[in-house]
């Protein structure tokens, strides 16, 4: 499934992603992002991904949020940008080979060949874990304990990965380079499907305000902002307008240069 | 001695002679080619352990090798390939075997026992030797063996067998650090052993010779019968009868008798026919004789 804007699609194979983009794969699915240069990136089924920028040039580049998945990184040369934040760890591929798992408040990378950089999740800060990845090497972080490196990855991690992400990703681009291919059956995104980004981190989750606002017409988007509301406040001002109106002697006050209060009262 | 006794003797010694002949001949023909088909097979074998083991290191191996990355594979070796294509060759001929036998293999199932150790140590003593064939008696019968040194000749098989570090990590997770380490460009560390049985290609040669005696044997015995029948009836029987007659005339008895009948133009038919002129000159002498 790709959400563009605010509409929902099936996802086709050639379809060129853009800034903004989420992509869910399904129980049973695998995607494959390629870039110019070579490299590619195959997501796992049940894989979540929020494509924030995706700047274009010659290397591969991007910023992509991923909450839960499977991620394979492949080919990164050592001119690429790509940066990879998860709930669990950031993870930036130098070069080479990469694959992660995250699920669960849990994260394991392993790096095929060359070198990853790994940061520590927004929120717990960057001295939990190692900065540098070799080749070989197994990084695994579980909830409430320091993240560990091994020489090889464990069973567990072999065996929660796609088969397909134990063989070299093979590639397709070529197939559609002279062609354009659009996403077929557009519908307008229901809140179930991008629930995981409307609760998302804070960052996430003001863009995400400023990009579904126009769904809150849509009666059943809007009960279900409403019952969610806790988990995402900033939709408060977005549903509920007129508690943030400003009386008029407020307003005829700033027109005449009195100060504002900095920030409206929230609930 | 009757003529059918003397024919019979002459034929008897001939056909025993010709049994003789025929039977060692066709032996010495049928044992060879039993020998050039045990041969055969053993050589097809390993042709086809070494087609699979180019097959596997050409094709099989590149495509593994992301994966090995993650745990060993051993189906990417070609050892490890030639041997489990053998083994499934082997649930329909369990008496061929194919070994990569080696004195210190990464895989045990390859370690070289006391036979195999000896001709491996063969290859050792003596670098240019390519082959060693010979027999031996198995469990399950004879056997003849093709064997072949196993030399490491490039530096890429020592990514694997030089030292524990430098082998891949998930090679020494599957076989442990204690074997399949120190191996030297050039070194003979094994050899590929193919042993075919013999006593199926023997047996088979014995059963075909025993049925080519027998069939020899009776075509022996039904020429015996019908060149005696034809003797009898053509030669023996006819002159028999023509003796008893002249033996009769001879003595002046039975010279009335009509005359011997023999409907065909041969040898006897032509000596049937003098001998009645001769009867007829005869009676007719006799008369001219009685007259005067």
């Amino acid at each position: 499934m790709l959400v563009r804007g605010v509409t929902r699609y099936a996802l086709a194979e050639g379809v060129r992603l853009q800034s903004g983009d989420i992509i869910e794969v399904g129980g049973k699915g695998l995607a494959q992002i390629e870039f110019p240069d070579g490299a590619a990136l195959a997501l796992g089924a049940g894989t979540r991904l929020l494509a924030v920028s995706m700047p274009r040039g010659k290397a591969a580049s991007g910023n992509f949020y991923v909450t839960q998945g499977a991620l394979k990184i492949s080919g990164v040369s050592r001119d690429a940008r790509l940066r990879f934040v998860t709930p669990v760890i950031t993870l930036q591929p130098a070069e080479g080979v990469a694959v992660a798992l995250v699920s669960g408040g849990e994260g394991s990378i392993f790096v095929e060949s060359g070198e990853t950089r790994l940061e520590g999740p927004p929120a717990r800060g960057a001295a939990t874990v190692p900065v540098r990845l070799k080749s070989g090497d197994f990084f695994t972080l579980k909830p409430g304990q320091k993240g560990v490196v091994a020489p090889r990855p464990s069973p567990a991690f072999i065996g929660a990965l796609p088969k397909v992400f134990l063989d070299t990703l093979p590639s397709r681009m070529a197939r559609y380079k002279e062609r354009e291919v659009q996403p077929r059956q557009p519908e307008p995104a229901t809140y179930a499907e991008v629930e995981t980004w409307l609760k998302g981190p804070p960052d996430v989750r003001r863009q995400m305000v400023k990009r579904f606002e126009q769904r809150a017409s849509d009666p059943a988007f809007r009960a279900a902002l409403i019952t969610n509301l806790r988990f995402h406040s900033e939709w408060d001002p977005v549903l509920y307008p007129e508690k943030y109106e400003k009386p008029e002697a407020d307003a005829a006050g700033i027109a005449h240069g009195e100060l504002a209060p900095a920030v409206p009262a929230r609930r | 001695m009757k003529l059918i006794v003397k024919f019979n003797l002459v034929f008897f010694v001939v056909f025993l002679l010709g049994l003789a002949a025929a039977g060692y001949v066709s032996n010495q023909l049928l044992q060879k080619n039993a020998r050039d088909e045990i041969v055969l097979n053993a050589r097809l074998v390993m042709e086809s352990a070494l087609a699979t083991r180019t097959y596997t290191s050409t094709q099989v191996g590149p495509l593994l090798q992301t994966q090995m990355k993650y745990s060993f594979l051993p189906q990417s070796v070609p050892a490890y390939a030639a041997t489990e294509v053998f083994n499934g060759l082997r649930k329909t001929f369990p008496e061929y075997s194919y070994k990569e036998a080696t004195l210190n293999p990464t895989n045990p199932r390859n370690r070289a026992n006391d036979w195999e150790a000896d001709i491996v140590n063969q290859f050792r003593g003596a670098l240019d030797k390519p082959e060693v064939v010979g027999e031996r008696d198995t469990p399950m019968g004879r056997s003849f063996y093709i064997a072949r040194p196993m030399q490491i000749k490039a530096e890429a098989c020592l990514y694997c067998h030089s030292t524990v570090d430098a082998a891949p990590k998930t090679l020494v997770d599957k076989y442990g650090p204690a074997n399949g380490f120190g191996w030297k460009v050039n070194e003979v560390i094994g050899a590929q052993i193919v042993s075919v049985p013999t006593e199926v290609p023997i047996a088979r040669a014995n059963a075909a010779f025993k049925t080519f005696m027998v069939s020899l044997t009776v075509v022996f015995a039904f020429i015996f019968i019908a060149l005696n029948l034809m003797l009898w009836y053509m030669v023996i029987r006819p002159v028999t009868q023509l003796s008893r007659l002249a033996d009769q005339v001879s003595q002046g008895e039975n010279m009335d008798a009509p005359d011997f009948v023999v409907k065909s133009s041969d040898e006897i038919g032509v000596l049937t026919q003098s001998f009645n002129r001769m009867k007829k000159s005869l009676v007719q002498a006799m008369k001219m004789l009685d007259e005067a």
